[in-house]
């Protein structure tokens, strides 16, 4: 087959695929239906439980000796669920929206400063630096959850404290585990800026604080942004640390749902989980529109 | 307006010397290029000069001041990048604003230093658009505008034409030219390519290497070049290696093989490998007539011709190397492979040193 | 004081450092002192809770279930994530942001949600597990809840996203002109893929899935929820050695053991990475 003959295939308008690759042959398209039918298929894997719940909310349920079943497909329709969730459930979503977005919170003002020395300071040890930071990801989330309640129990025991009763532990937790992903995001946003930005402000009088505050900073909100959300999302869906380091008297709404399974479920679960999901989708929009989720998951890739 | 000094300037890494002990002034209002292949220390000496690197030896005085030790932000020096670096997430008339604001200037001085900047690069519409909006000629002027918005005493540029097409990037020699000469600001520019050295510069410092080969205006670097890579460097040039040369009556005579060439004088001791040189649109091929009295004659050989618009430049070999001689287009009608002789007159004749 | 990048970076680095290290060593301590019981430990450091590893089989028996069942976890999820990843990644990017999104979004959800889910979905009596019985694919017997089945099912669901997300980065840094440039010289879809693509994209997958499989070595809701008590890896050992027995030596021990399968696993993995040259033939 001549040299030439593909390429004139490759140019005819018709051979441009639908989805923006130039084919070069029909079977490439063809294998790219293929694609998606296993992106559908692998979809509805992913959302298949998630769905069952939300059908299970309207579920009017079986009686079962004097406890609600719930069963799946739904067999009416009620919204009986949603208007009976009792306030202590309510309470639970609240405590874990408050600590997730603290945890957040914490997580910039830790994970920022450590991206730019990261990034931006040269020395030796650097990687062994990244390491550190990356370790919280490394270690089973079941370790560190006991690591943090037997130093606890500790401090307790040796200082008089009384930080188990508290949130202290599991937000120092969380935050642990939380950082590395604001560190990787903010790092990344941090590594793709030109240098020539901080040596164009520094030769037009700006310090290195004015650099960092008008130009820097600006220019990574969008890195910081993603890493704060998914710092959010770690600590509020955490079941695996938080069973081991919640106090007594209060509990997250991941450790409710997940002790709640186990002893007496409540059947109005379902539809507050309805509803903390409805409110995840409005979040993931939000973050897509004021970051634009591409930059963050094309990464340092999506150069050429 | 300012006067620059390097004294004894140097930049070593662990490895190499980017930069070898250098001296160089830089006149008040003057337009100096650093030209020189990739590689040569020019950009290095340039961001010594603006603070970006520090020097390994030696000190920078700007109108006598000693700055070598002071960061960049507090040298008052106008910047202009090849890549431009205008802010992307502010808008061209914060761009240019941004060193006013640092300055604290009031607001309203602000707006009117910007629209006048806006007025000089005939960019008056842009303000309100972002960088990625506007095309790279258009960012390339903003850069400018922004560099010399709080009239800085000096300023240096790093290649900012490289970036853009032919046409354009001669309009903006040009543009640039002007500027400077309207604002009487001392330039350092630094570029690889000679035509715009040629164009742009008061005085030209060729480097190679991590050292200054020569520095002149541009007749003289292309008159009389010192080395043969400054020769090479800036247009084309034929050239011959000699192993003996005496010295004549106001010329030297260069021997290769059985041929004598007289040329200028080499006018400094010069060790190692010394080159007879002389530039392609001096050559001539003999034809029918007469070769003039005292020109230098060699045999060559024609190679082939090639045809380029307002010029033909036909490849010959001489004296065992590979020679080009230019002339107009149907100047002359040699076949390749005919045998012809060159010849020149002395004068434009140069030796030069390895 | 000069300013300096690295002076940044040690506030952030002090505060891991002092919590790494103090959890992990007040941990690895108790490993190593003999359990009192209701948490409180010997004076005497003691190796015993290690011997007893040794000693009680069933520990040993958990420790290789993790391994059987974190491994075929990564293998299923590598399976059914990698053509979802190269299919996005040569996408439009308004196509596959979309679909991305999604995908992020049902991270959102808990993971007990997610089992909660999947045993209603599985239950015995709904119409899932009914067509299963009709088509022989299953007996009569066989429960959801408290299967490996099962708790594969919940692996496979908590590292999709992750997998998907990290071998959507990977593949497409990969450039689409790589591939035209095989297909101009003649290759056929099957072998762009195999002598183009999928060497470039080894690394990245390497390290992708020891990412996983250290989070499923680990992985501790899916394990105790949808294994019903009788499917015991580690993470669950661990759970019930804390929770139950109070055990807290025997526990911070088991965790170890759970650290050395992952530390080990990255080793050999890194290991043979390393045997393959950067085109991804095999060096010997």
């Amino acid at each position: 087959m001549s040299v030439t003959a593909p390429l004139a295939k490759a140019t005819s308008a018709q051979n441009r695929s639908r989805f923006g690759v130039l084919s070069l042959r029909p079977h490439i398209r063809w294998g790219g239906a293929i694609g998606w039918a296993w992106v559908a298929l692998v979809l509805l894997f992913i959302y298949a439980p998630t769905l069952v719940i939300v059908g299970a909310s309207v579920d009017p349920g079986k009686y079962l000796a004097n406890r609600a079943f719930l069963q799946f497909p739904p067999h009416g329709f009620t919204l009986h669920w949603y208007v009976s969730i009792p306030p202590s459930l309510w309470k639970s979503v609240w405590i874990s929206f408050e600590l997730a977005a603290a945890v957040a919170v914490g997580a910039v003002i830790v994970g920022v400063p450590a991206a730019l020395g990261l990034v931006r300071a040269k020395f030796r040890g650097r990687s062994i630096a990244a390491g550190i930071f990356r370790t919280p990801l490394q270690i089973p989330f079941i370790v560190t959850g006991i690591a943090f309640l037997q130093t606890l129990q500790w401090l307790d025991g040796t200082l008089g404290l009384r930080l188990q009763s508290s949130f202290s532990g599991l937000y120092l937790a969380h935050l642990f585990v939380a950082t590395p992903y604001v560190i990787s995001a903010a790092g990344s946003a941090i590594a793709q800026l030109s240098p020539r930005l901080d040596e164009a402000a520094a030769s037009l009088g700006a310090t290195r604080w004015r650099t960092l505050w008008r130009v820097t900073l600006p220019l990574i909100l969008p890195g910081i942004f993603a890493g704060a959300m998914f710092a959010f999302l770690v600590s509020f869906t955490d079941v695996t640390i938080a069973v081991f380091l919640v106090p007594d008297d209060m509990t997250t709404f991941p450790v409710w749902v997940y002790s709640s399974i186990q002893n007496d479920l409540d059947s109005s679960l379902p539809a507050l989980s309805t509803l903390v999901f409805l409110f995840s989708i409005a979040a993931i929009i939000l973050l897509q529109r004021v970051v634009g989720l591409e930059k963050v998951l094309r990464g340092s890739g999506a150069r050429g | 307006m300012a006067r620059v000094d390097l004294v004894k300037v140097a930049k070593h890494y662990r490895d190499q010397v980017a930069l070898w002990p250098t001296d160089l002034t830089v006149g008040d209002g003057e337009f100096l290029t650093l030209l020189g292949p990739s590689g040569c220390g020019k950009t290095t000496t340039l961001r010594i000069v603006a603070g970006f690197i520090e020097p390994s030896e030696g000190r920078v005085e700007i109108d006598g001041e000693d700055v070598t030790r002071l960061p960049p932000h507090k040298r008052q020096i106008g910047n202009v990048f090849q890549d431009y670096a205008l802010f992307p997430h502010m808008t061209i008339a914060e761009n240019i604003a941004f060193g006013l604001k640092e300055r604290r200037w009031p607001r309203d001085e602000i707006r009117k230093r910007v629209s006048e900047l806006l007025d000089l690069i005939k960019l008056p519409a842009v303000a309100d658009r972002l960088p990625s909006q506007i095309s790279g000629g258009q960012q390339q002027r903003v850069a400018f505008a922004r560099a010399i918005a709080y009239q800085p005493r000096l300023l240096l540029m790093d290649e900012p034409l490289s970036a853009l097409d032919l046409k354009l990037r001669e309009a903006m020699q040009l543009e640039l030219k002007r500027w400077q000469r309207q604002l009487g600001i001392t330039t350092i520019f630094v570029t690889h390519d000679q035509t715009e050295a040629m164009t742009l510069s008061d005085r030209i410092a060729v480097m190679d290497q991590g050292r200054i080969a020569q520095i002149g205006s541009a007749r003289e670097i292309y008159e009389s070049p010192r080395t043969r890579f400054v020769a090479e460097f800036f247009g084309q040039i034929n050239l011959a290696p000699t192993r003996a040369t005496t010295a004549g009556d106001g010329f030297d005579v260069a021997t290769i093989g059985d041929t004598h060439l007289k040329a200028r004088p080499l006018g400094h001791a010069a060790s190692g490998r010394i080159f007879v040189a002389v530039r392609p649109q001096h050559v001539a091929i003999a034809g029918t007539g007469a070769i003039p009295d005292g020109h230098n004659q060699v045999a060559a050989m024609v190679l082939s011709q090639t045809y380029n618009g307002n010029l033909s430049h036909i490849q010959v070999e001489a004296l065992s190397e590979i020679w080009t001689v230019e002339a107009r287009p149907n100047e002359y009608d040699v076949a390749p492979g005919s045998a012809v002789t060159l010849h020149w007159h002395p004068d434009h004749s140069l030796l030069l040193a390895d | 004081m000069r300013f300096r990048w690295g002076l940044l970076l040690l506030p952030p680095l002090a505060l891991f450092l002092i919590l790494l290290g103090f959890s992990q060593f007040v941990f690895l301590q108790s490993s190593l002192h003999e359990d009192l019981g209701i948490g409180r430990l010997g004076e005497a450091f003691t190796l015993s809770n290690y011997a007893e590893l040794w000693q009680d089989r069933s520990y040993l028996d958990s420790l290789f279930l993790t391994l059987r069942l974190s491994a075929l976890g990564v293998l299923v999820t590598l399976f059914l994530s990698w053509p979802v990843a190269y299919r996005l990644s040569r996408a439009t990017p308004r196509t596959s942001t979309l679909i991305l999104t999604a995908i992020v979004a049902s991270s959102f959800v808990t993971l007990p949600l997610k089992a909660l889910g999947l045993t209603i979905l599985f239950a015995a009596e709904g119409p899932l597990m009914q067509a299963l019985r009709a088509l022989h694919l299953v007996d009569a017997e066989f429960r959801f809840l408290g299967s490996s089945f099962a708790v594969e099912v919940g692996y496979v669901h908590l590292a999709v996203t992750f997998e998907i997300m990290m071998l959507f980065s990977v593949l497409q840094a990969i450039p689409v002109k790589l591939e035209e440039a095989a297909a101009i010289h003649g290759a056929s879809r099957f072998r762009v893929m195999w002598r183009v693509i999928i060497p470039l994209s080894l690394p990245g997958t390497v390290s992708a899935s020891l990412v996983l499989f250290n989070l499923l070595s680990g992985a501790f809701v899916s394990a105790v929820l949808l294994g019903g008590g009788k499917i015991l890896t580690l993470p669950v050992l661990i759970d019930r050695t804390l929770v139950l027995y109070s055990d807290y030596g025997m526990a911070a021990t088991l965790a170890m053991l759970l650290l050395a399968l992952i530390v080990t696993a990255n080793i050999a993995a890194v290991f043979v990475a390393s045997r393959f040259n950067r085109t991804g033939e095999l060096v010997t």
